[in-house]
């Protein structure tokens, strides 16, 4: 398949118009020591074809029938709606809406977007996406780095920790000290916070949920960090949360970030995702990326428009507060679509549901007396279980049950042997939840 | 000032809202979790009826202009057609549902596509190895020059410096600022090439990388690119292919066999995989086999008859990103490559060329070109004659373009040339689309000078009129308020 609409006339009518024999005069500029013959690919191939290759290619993808696991990337249902609606060509098929008088649809949805997020997060300002919550935090620390001129970060231990190699990238450039705080994964010592906070960090990073699914209750850091003059930044890799959870901004968060593929975008392999940023109004200046703003038409009407573009790459080049240009912004529109189909009451009981799972889940594994769950464990729909059984053992079974669950934690943290990560969402049944819990009873 | 159209205006507590099954009531279930750690509740959030959401967002749609809308020649973005199967491979939800942290046994699908991907990029380019972690250009750019940097570092070198011609996408400098690089630019001599002179002067010991895109942003081919080559690898001065122009020379030339040492490409651009109106797309970067140390977080190897990631070595740069790539974004533009195949590959370029040269020709005499002597895939066109004449401005003809249907060029960029629009047809464009957007050109250039209030009050035939931009930088408002 090809989608060139030329018929051979047309392309000669074409050529004599440039004044041109052939189609290989065109390559002129090019040196022709330079030009390939042909490249070494595969022939090509009719739709019906591509199909079949494509069919073949996914059938060997053998999924889980179970997933009980989350760690950044989580399982959750997409209303139909959806994909019907994202899957307008006037949506997907348009660039960045930098004609604003013909991409009201964008910039109204990203409109829309900012304003779920914000609301969700408990802030003033959010951009119109970033690439990922990875990203999107060490955006987030940039701004923290740029409005103290402290050159140094603290940040909590159990922040996801694919976000945190992102963020060491990053920072790693920048020659920014990154800090670990050996926090706890269940909750925050506001006293170990003491002895290790001064003044020449530019913020602290705290995430909660965290990534053993606590929910955190850092208020107690708020105020000392403030008197400094510095900033609280709250990353959350599952945007589910914040359907019960206090707002970031309630917690006493500057800046919030993380992301929110929860909000309607598939598991696709861990990408495209949606990262979030989002910040009290004094950040504003600093924000990166795209933010759309309201305003009017000529003729008096409420319009949308890309705005405060003096922060950005096209026009301030190397001052810019970033270098991100195209984001994720299909992906905010899905996130639009996904938060006004399930609307306020939708999201809040869809947040119940995950949390009546889940700790039904937690209940039920407590009773196996092989395995522990952590008795003070706040979470919302994923935590940690610990075993002695060895891991190949459970992974075995878990695998030859189709269930994907479990997920070691001694991979990312070594004071967590034998321990292992655990989530469910308002997709999990009963049956599910009971089938595990057979399955690990039988080890 | 309020938006009746918005939706959280049009909540209205209908009795059929949105719901999950819950067993327990509302009050037990948040006993798990502390009063104090709780939101109070999402009164801000609408609950509408699933017909009106439909309504709503179909009504947005019509306000928004696709690829498939209408011709769309943004300059520097390659708006050509996104293939509908791309997207339908894309929906497969054995391709859809997979988790990132499924067992390798399980995704051996994904971890071949990704490949093979990575297999067919390599030689589209011409490059020893290509990564496709990262999301779009500007993260191309990042993680390009962030390779770079540990090259030196390797090295024992400290080498602070990006070179950037005046042309340059503004993600170019910015990106070289994020990377923790001081930015130099080069001059363009009075065609738009960069000028050697200029760039002789600001080479030395102390600067990483120049970053050029080839062709350029005026849409000409570096017509000197050997002795840039020479000029910079003689001080061991990396060269960065921004791919955002690729299109011109995709199945002609390789970056790769013309001295680049890092490439990146843009996927959602050349590879025709869609925008989305801002993302998401893929920004995979390409190195020479002396960079290759230095790839970022995982790679897809195939041994003894099996796929998996493997993390890099010690000197990788780590990770760019949260996982492994922008998977569905890859998968389409793989799908773009197999349909293609290697004939589809050597007509794609060539017929960019025709197309834009071809409506090149058709404007030159009514227009001045700046890009000369040779156009490639795009062309800029000045107004600034025309601009000074009648007291309009460049953004005055680009809002006329859509009261006649099309998608307007780009507009003031590059910033070396003054009043300027960026036309790039593509090849997916018919003459016939072509003629007549060429037609319209110089209609809206007569009207210019006959009747300029139709250009200063255009658009009209919009579903808004002109947007008020001054004001919404004044008095920003970001997102939609109850009380206001
Ligand atoms: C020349 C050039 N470089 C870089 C970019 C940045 O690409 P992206 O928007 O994918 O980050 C663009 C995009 O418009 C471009 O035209």
């Amino acid at each position: 398949m090809t989608y060139f609409p030329h018929s051979e006339t047309d392309i000669k009518e074409m050529l004599s118009v440039i004044g041109k024999k052939n189609l290989e005069e065109l390559e002129s500029p090019i040196p022709a020591k330079y030009i390939v013959k042909t490249l070494n690919l595969p022939s090509q191939k009719t739709e019906l074809e591509v199909n079949q290759y494509f069919d073949k290619l996914a059938n060997k993808n053998k999924n889980y029938s179970t997933i009980l696991a989350g760690a950044g990337s989580y399982y959750h249902y997409i209303p139909s709606t959806v994909d019907e609606l994202t899957g307008r060509q006037e949506f997907y098929t348009a660039y960045t809406p930098y004609q604003a008088e013909i991409s009201q649809g964008t910039l109204q949805a990203i409109f829309e977007y900012q304003t779920y997020i914000a609301n969700l997060t408990g802030m003033d300002v959010s951009n119109a996406s970033m690439y990922d919550g990875g990203t999107a935090l060490a955006e987030a620390c940039v701004i923290a780095i740029n409005s103290t001129r402290k050159n140094k970060i603290l940040v909590d231990k159990y922040v996801n920790p694919e976000y945190l190699e992102v963020l060491k990238t990053y920072m790693g450039a920048l020659k920014v000290e990154i800090v670990i705080f050996e926090s706890n994964p269940f909750k925050l010592d506001v006293e170990a916070f003491k002895k290790i906070w001064n003044a020449e960090f530019c913020g602290f990073v705290v995430a909660s949920p965290n990534f053993c699914g606590s929910v955190i209750d850092y208020t107690g850091i708020v105020d000392i960090v403030k008197k400094d003059k510095r900033l609280v930044i709250q990353s959350v890799s599952e945007a589910m949360s914040l359907s019960v959870l206090k707002t970031p901004g309630d917690m006493g968060a500057d800046l919030a970030c993380g992301e929110a593929q929860s909000f309607g975008m598939p598991l696709s392999f861990g990408g495209p995702y949606l990262g979030f940023l989002t910040c009290k109004k004094e950040h504003l200046r600093k924000m990166p990326g795209r933010i759309v703003g309201q305003t009017k038409d000529s003729d008096g009407n409420i319009v949308y428009t890309l705005t405060l573009t003096a922060r950005e790459q096209h026009i301030r080049r190397e001052l810019a507060t970033s270098n991100i240009c195209s984001n994720h912004g299909l992906c905010a529109t899905r996130a639009s679509v996904y938060l006004s189909t399930v609307g306020g009451k939708g999201l809040r009981t869809c947040g119940l549901a995950n949390i009546e799972k889940s700790h039904y889940l937690y209940e039920e594994i407590s009773k196996l007396a092989k395995f522990k769950v952590e008795k003070s464990q706040i979470f919302f729909n994923e935590f940690v279980v610990s075993t002695d059984i060895a891991y190949d053992k459970i992974s075995k079974k878990l695998e030859e049950n189709g269930i994907l669950s479990f997920l070691p934690l001694a991979k990312f943290y070594s004071s967590l042997s034998n321990y292992y990560l655990i989530c469910a969402t308002e997709m999990t049944t009963k049956e599910e939840i009971d089938n595990l819990v057979a399955i690990l009873g039988s080890l | 000032m309020k938006d009746k159209n918005i939706i959280f205006e049009k909540s209205n507590n209908c009795i059929s809202s949105y719901s999950f099954n819950i067993e327990k009531n509302e009050k037990d279930i948040l006993n798990n979790i502390p009063q104090s750690l709780l939101n109070d509740n999402l009164s801000f959030m609408p609950d509408v009826s699933e017909g009106d959401v439909a309504r709503h967002f179909i009504r947005l749609s019509n306000r928004n202009y696709g690829v498939d809308t209408g011709f769309y020649p943004l300059g520097s973005c390659t708006m050509k057609y996104n293939p509908k199967i791309n997207e339908k491979v894309a929906g497969n939800p054995d391709f859809a549902n997979i988790h990132p942290y499924s067992s390798t046994e399980r995704v051996q699908g994904v971890l071949e596509v990704l490949y093979k991907c990575r297999e067919a990029l390599v030689e589209i380019t011409g490059m020893d190895e290509i990564d496709l972690s990262p999301c779009a250009g500007a993260h191309g750019e990042l993680t390009g020059l962030y390779i770079i940097k540990a090259y030196f570092k390797n090295k024992k070198e400290e080498r602070p410096i990006i070179l950037v011609p005046d042309s340059a996408h503004g993600t170019n400098p910015a990106s070289a600022s994020v990377a923790g690089f001081k930015v130099v630019s080069v001059k363009s001599d009075a065609d738009g090439f960069v000028d050697i002179d200029d760039l002789k002067q600001k080479v030395s010991k102390d600067v990483a990388c120049f970053m050029l895109t080839n062709p350029n942003t005026l849409g000409l081919y570096e017509k000197n690119l050997d002795q840039i080559v020479k000029i910079c690898h003689d001080l061991d001065i990396q060269l960065y292919y921004d791919g955002a122009n690729l299109n011109a020379i995709l199945g002609i030339s390789k970056p790769g066999e013309t001295g680049f040492d890092v490439v990146h490409l843009n996927l959602h651009k050349s590879f025709a995989t869609p925008h989305g109106g801002g993302g998401p797309g893929a920004g995979p970067v390409g190195v020479k086999k002396h960079l290759i140390d230095f790839l970022p977080g995982e790679n897809v190897v195939y041994k003894n008859n099996k796929y998996s990631l493997e993390k890099r070595g010690s000197l990788s740069i780590g990770k760019v990103r949260s996982f492994y790539a922008n998977f569905s974004v890859v998968l389409k533009s793989y799908v773009y490559i197999v349909s293609l195949g290697k004939e589809g590959f050597s007509k794609l370029g060539l017929l960019a060329l025709l197309n834009a040269n071809y409506l090149g020709v058709l404007l030159k005499e009514y227009f001045d070109i700046a890009t000369k002597p040779h156009i490639m895939h795009e062309f800029v066109i000045s107004l600034q004659k025309e601009c000074d004449e009648t007291h309009l401005t460049v953004m005055d003809f680009a809002k006329r373009i859509l009261d006649y249907g099309y998608h307007a060029p780009t507009v003031s960029f590059p910033l070396i040339v003054h009043s300027c629009l960026m036309v790039e047809p593509t090849e997916t464009e018919s003459k016939e689309t072509l003629d007549k957007f060429a037609e319209i050109l110089i209609k809206i250039l007569e009207e210019s000078k006959t009747n300029p209030d139709l250009l200063k009050n255009s658009p009209v035939n919009t579903p808004i009129k002109r947007v008020d931009d001054v004001m919404a930088a004044r008095t920003p408002v970001l997102k939609y308020s109850k009380d206001e």
